[in-house]
């Protein structure tokens, strides 16, 4: 096996993998996920492989995509790629297995689903295993139209089709400035490789290095749903569980937490870097926690617990000291493993008894109680329990937080304030779930709807929770591997040895008493029955966000509104006026109007007078003039025609033979046309073209308007030509037409050579052109009631809200 | 210098415009005709005097303008001929289902809406 | 529409439609050196159908032509498309062009290249799209009755009612009297 083999194995046969899964899923049904385990199952093998033979920082494969903007598909690892690959095809096993059961029942267009689940897995391992930075981008975004595609899975609920319009917009247009901050990189640092990157060092000294760091960590704050834009994750719960589980716990919400720690070696010495992650990180901490204590959704609960855990991870690397990190592979493996546990099992509780709510269920041990020991470990692993990764992942997190006030000062205080609440806060919303699910008295509607899950369903979050207590009991075993991914830049030279006890210290102290707090805000929540358990609206940022799309359709509205531009009779008016004050104001000034006349002058009377081309001129402008002056529609027509057939002769003038030819013909084409549809319209109608004779005001207007316009252009014809550019491209095409494309006519050598994509583009349009044609022609009537609402439409892009169509047009 | 095609082609220019402006379907139908070939001939006039180099056209050693200008031209005659085209249909298709060409016809009950939700 | 045939104009028509056939392709052929090429010898090809189609009717054009114009138009799209992609299967650049020169017999000496086969693309679409627009255009003179059923068919959308259905919205004010 090579490393080449290796990168298509694990990245290029997901992606290609799709399109015949979503073919073959129409006919396979919901076995499609056996035929789909492949990939994952693959992956995970070649990244073993190469886990294997991994020694440091390598570039495994380079082939060129557009080199002359330096996007290469270059590939490479290191500690870091190799970590979240092997998570995401790790996941993805378990998660399309799961979906295999889930999707079962209630589920149609398997194909699909899988197709779009494999999309996203390559472009996640694509994003992660990329060298080449404008790669990463690329991978990067498709990972957000894939988690698209997965959240509007359910596309006939408005709640998906919001929700995956709103993770787009804010993982789009966040990648988006990542593109910038990309570019800006590579303004700075001149490449565009990561692994130069890496080893050139830190870019903190470079005059644009705050700029790219601010966009790049914009980026990554969009992707890991950090705060203000922490509210598209909970709404990205509409996407069916198996998805939450993979994409908004496990993975793609991780991706930020991946680009901080690559941003890390390169802009932690920078005065804003440990400011601006920690500050965005630690107040999404405490927000996610508090909103996961309030929140009723089984989902939302989770989603919210997953956004506070994110803005941990991130604010890590915000406080990281200078000379490395040392535990931040375990808090993301420790996430993985009871994040992604607890959303499956909530999607099983869901699919035994429909509930979605923590009011509707309960109760749930004495009916599945397997299921019940699965989500206690993994709520144990999540508050933090003695015996699980979690225990360890808190205690490292306390010892580090500890000393970060020494370091960092009040960002420090705020840190171990922020990280003790939130540790408080989990462990209540932790407790609040578990017995919410499966303790307490079981509701009626559950007793009714209850129907066993089949207990395959249950081997993929046991997986999970097992890893967690396995490797909370023997953490030794997760040495080997933690210090065989060490990454050099980003982690300390040497990692720590990790134990189970590391006898009685003041983390342990500060654990027990947070626990112990926990446990009494959860009895005290008992015993108010969760009343003040509510959302409040301040709170839901993603109103702020339905405000501002709103106001946006209607500030554009306003615009057409004021501009004219939705009245039919008077839309060009604006525009055309718009130019010619605009360019013809520019020409104004800079060349004064006198110079121009004067040149108009000097190019009359100097001219050498050509009769017959002042003849056909006259008779072109003659023809116009006519189609305005006539009244009926034969006399216009023969005006146009003579005007156009006129211009056949203007360009024989001016040597130009093709151009003439082609004129002549369409010209005849083209009145057959007009005739055509002419004949059609009853007497009527061209009487109906007078009903106006008066001058009104706006006549006045386009009058000046478009005779502006016309002198605006005379004015640049005339400037433009006085100013012949001294080196024209068609002298080259005259010197290689015979030798290079084999003809004499150099007008035809590049219409089918030089230039043959052009016009292939052009002969498509033709036949887009046709199809137009035809689709009017046979279309059918519309009423009256459609013709209204398609005309016009309900205001803004078409990204309007719910509670906007409620409200209808304004 | 061509200060006669910069002077025509202005002419062309506003007369299509002003066609253009019109209310009428039918002459925003002759406008735009007319508006491609003021284009062409803009177009062909940047391309300078014909009295350029001999292009290598076997029994024709006269001289002859610029060709890249004239590609682009003979393309944009047939693309305009394409949407000439459509246009027709349009306005055909616009008249089987209104029964007028006028705007001021077509949107007879509009201005009433429109003052409404001022 | 043809109800009175001219007597003068019919046999013109169809001479004229061979000669100005000829012509077509010998513009199309000699396009590469001379003033001509596939846009140029469509145009004409497409001028004679439509001449033929003010002679005799337009469904003469459709037995004379015996395929759908449409078709002919993505016939020639896909030649074109062909001609640019094929270099590439023998990796050579997207629209490279290839040209053969030699003696046949009694033709002398000739010369062609696979520009030729992307301007015959190009042909084919001018005279597609051009005569596929008119003769649709022509014919709907009677409404979408005048078209055969298959055609009917094929294009026909379903969700709105039709054209010839019941009587307008009452805003139509003595309009559609005459055709």
């Amino acid at each position: 096996m090579t490393p080449a083999l290796a990168i298509l194995m694990v990245v290029g046969l997901p992606l290609l993998g799709a399109l015949p899964l979503a073919m073959v899923g129409r006919r396979l049904g919901a076995r499609t996920a056996w035929l789909a385990l492949v990939f994952p199952v693959v992956g995970f093998l070649a990244l073993g492989w190469l886990y294997g033979t991994h020694e440091g920082p390598t570039r495994l494969v380079s082939w060129p995509w557009v080199p002359s903007i330096g996007l290469n598909l270059t590939f490479g690892i290191d500690g870091l790629a190799l970590f979240f690959a092997l998570i995401v095809s790790g996941m993805g096993v378990l998660v399309v297995f799961y979906a295999g059961f889930y999707l079962d029942g209630h589920a149609a267009h398997h194909g699909r689903f899988y197709a779009y689940l494999m999309l996203f897995m390559a472009a996640m391992l694509g994003t992660v295993l990329s060298d080449n930075l404008l790669l990463l981008f690329a991978f990067w975004e498709l990972t957000g139209i894939a988690s698209f595609l997965l959240i509007g899975f359910l596309h006939e609920q408005e709640g998906s089709r919001r929700g995956a319009r709103m993770a787009l917009l804010i993982t789009g247009a966040t990648g988006l400035a990542g593109l910038v901050g990309i570019v800006l990189v590579r303004q700075i640092s001149g490449t565009y490789s990561l692994r130069e990157l890496m080893a050139a060092g830190g870019l903190d000294e470079a005059p644009l290095a705050g700029a790219a760091m601010t966009l790049l960590l914009l980026a990554a704050f969009g992707k890991s749903a950090q705060f203000p834009l922490q509210f598209w994750l909970p709404n990205a719960m509409a996407a069916p569980t198996p998805v939450s589980a993979y994409l908004h716990s496990a993975t793609m919400v991780k991706l930020g937490v991946f680009l901080t720690a690559r941003l890390f070696p390169l802009f932690h010495e920078h005065p804003y870097w440990a400011p601006i992650v920690s500050s965005v990180a630690f107040v999404t901490l405490v927000l996610g926690g508090v909103l996961a204590l309030l929140s009723t959704q089984l989902k939302a609960i989770l989603a919210y617990s997953t956004v506070s855990q994110l803005g941990f991870l991130i604010g890590y690397y915000g406080l990281g000291p200078s000379e490395g990190l040392e535990s931040d592979f375990l808090h993301i493996l420790n996430h993985v493993f009871y994040k992604g546990c607890l959303f499956m099992v909530v999607g099983i509780v869901y699919v035994a008894t429909h509930a979605k709510d923590i009011r509707e269920v309960g109760g749930l041990w004495k009916r599945m109680p397997l299921l019940g020991v699965i989500a206690g470990i993994a709520c144990a692993a999540m508050l933090g329990l003695p015996g699980t990764t979690g225990f360890l992942s808190k205690e490292l997190m306390f010892k580090e937080i500890f000393v970060s006030p020494r370091a960092h000062g009040p960002l420090g205080v705020l840190a171990v304030v922020a990280v003790v609440l939130t540790s408080l806060l989990k462990v209540a919303f932790s407790v609040r779930l578990f017995q919410g699910m499966f303790l307490g008295k079981e509701p009626a509607s559950v007793a009714k709807h209850f129907q066993a899950p089949p207990s395959w369903m249950l081997m993929p979050p046991a997986v999970l929770a097992a890893c967690a207590l396995v490797l909370g009991v023997a953490p030794e075993l997760l040495s080997g591997p933690i210090h065989h991914l060490h990454v050099p830049g980003l982690h300390t030279p040497t990692p720590p040895e990790l134990h189970l006890w590391h006898g009685v210290t003041r983390e342990l102290l500060a654990s027990m008493a947070v626990v112990a707090a926990g446990f009494g805000v959860v009895a005290w929540g008992n015993r108010t029955a969760w009343r003040w358990a509510v959302v409040p609206r301040w709170l839901q940022f993603d109103l702020l966000y339905d405000r501002g799309l709103d106001f946006l359709g209607r500030f554009a509205k306003k615009v057409t509104r004021v501009s004219g531009a939705d009245w039919p009779g008077a839309w060009p008016r604006v525009p055309v006026a718009t130019l010619v004050v605009l360019v013809g104001g520019f020409l104004w000034v800079r060349f004064p109007p006198g110079e121009v006349l004067d040149l108009l002058g000097d190019g009359l009377s100097e001219h050498r007078w050509d009769g017959l081309r002042v003849l056909v001129a006259a008779l072109i402008a003659l023809g116009a003039l006519g189609v305005v002056i006539l009244r009926s529609w034969p006399a216009q027509v023969v005006a146009l025609s003579v005007s156009g057939f006129m211009t056949t002769v203007y360009f024989v003038l001016y040597r130009a033979p093709d151009l003439a030819l082609t004129q002549i013909l369409v010209e005849t084409v083209s009145l057959v046309l007009i005739v055509t549809l002419l004949a059609r319209f009853p007497r009527s109608a061209q009487e109906g073209e007078d009903v106006d004779r008066r001058w009104r005001f706006r006549q006045v207007v386009s009058l000046v308007v478009a005779i502006g316009f016309g002198i605006m252009m005379t004015a640049m014809g005339l400037l433009v030509t006085t100013r012949p550019h001294p080196n024209r491209i068609g002298g080259w095409f005259l010197d290689n037409t015979q030798p290079l494309a084999k003809g004499a006519n150099a007008v035809n050598t590049l219409l089918v050579d030089f230039r043959g994509f052009d016009t292939f583009g052009e002969i498509t349009v033709l036949v887009v052109a046709m199809l137009g044609c035809l689709g009017l022609l046979f279309r059918h009537r519309r009423t009256t009631g459609e013709h209204r609402a398609g005309a016009k439409g309900a205001p803004g892009l078409g990204i309007n809200t719910a509670h906007d169509a409620g409200e209808g047009r304004s | 210098m061509q200060a006669d095609t910069a002077l025509l082609s202005g002419v062309l220019f506003a007369v299509s415009m002003w066609l253009l402006l019109q209310r009428s379907f039918v002459k925003v139908l002759f406008g735009f005709v007319l508006l491609s070939n003021a284009a062409n001939l803009f177009v062909l006039m940047m391309s300078g005097e014909p009295v350029g180099r001999s292009a290598p056209i076997v029994g024709d050693p006269g001289p002859v303008v610029d060709p890249l200008p004239q590609a682009l031209v003979l393309t944009a005659i047939v693309i305009g001929f394409g949407v000439t085209a459509y246009l027709v249909t349009l306005l055909y298709r616009l008249f089987l289902d209104s029964g007028t060409t006028h705007v001021d016809e077509l949107y007879a009950d509009e201005p009433a809406e429109r003052e409404k939700s001022k | 529409m043809n109800a009175t045939r001219s007597v003068l104009f019919e046999p013109v028509a169809r001479g004229l439609f061979f000669v100005l056939h000829v012509f077509a392709v010998y513009l199309l052929l000699r396009g590469h050196d001379l003033p001509g090429g596939g846009f140029i010898g469509g145009l004409v090809s497409a001028i004679s159908w439509v001449m033929l189609g003010l002679a005799l009717g337009w469904s003469e054009v459709g037995r004379v032509l015996r395929v759908d114009p449409a078709r002919l138009a993505a016939m020639g799209l896909t030649v074109a498309g062909v001609t640019g992609a094929a270099p590439m299967l023998w990796g050579r650049a997207f629209f490279e062009q290839f040209f053969w020169h030699g003696t046949v017999p009694f033709l002398g000496e000739i010369h062609l290249g696979t520009p030729l086969a992307f301007d015959a693309g190009v042909f084919l679409v001018v005279v597609g799209i051009t005569v596929k627009m008119i003769v649709v255009l022509g014919r709907s003179t009677s409404g979408m009755r005048a078209f055969p059923r298959v055609e009917a068919d094929r294009y026909f959308s379903i969700l709105e009612e039709p054209i010839e259905g019941p009587a307008s919205t009452p805003k139509e004010k003595g309009g559609t009297d005459a055709g």
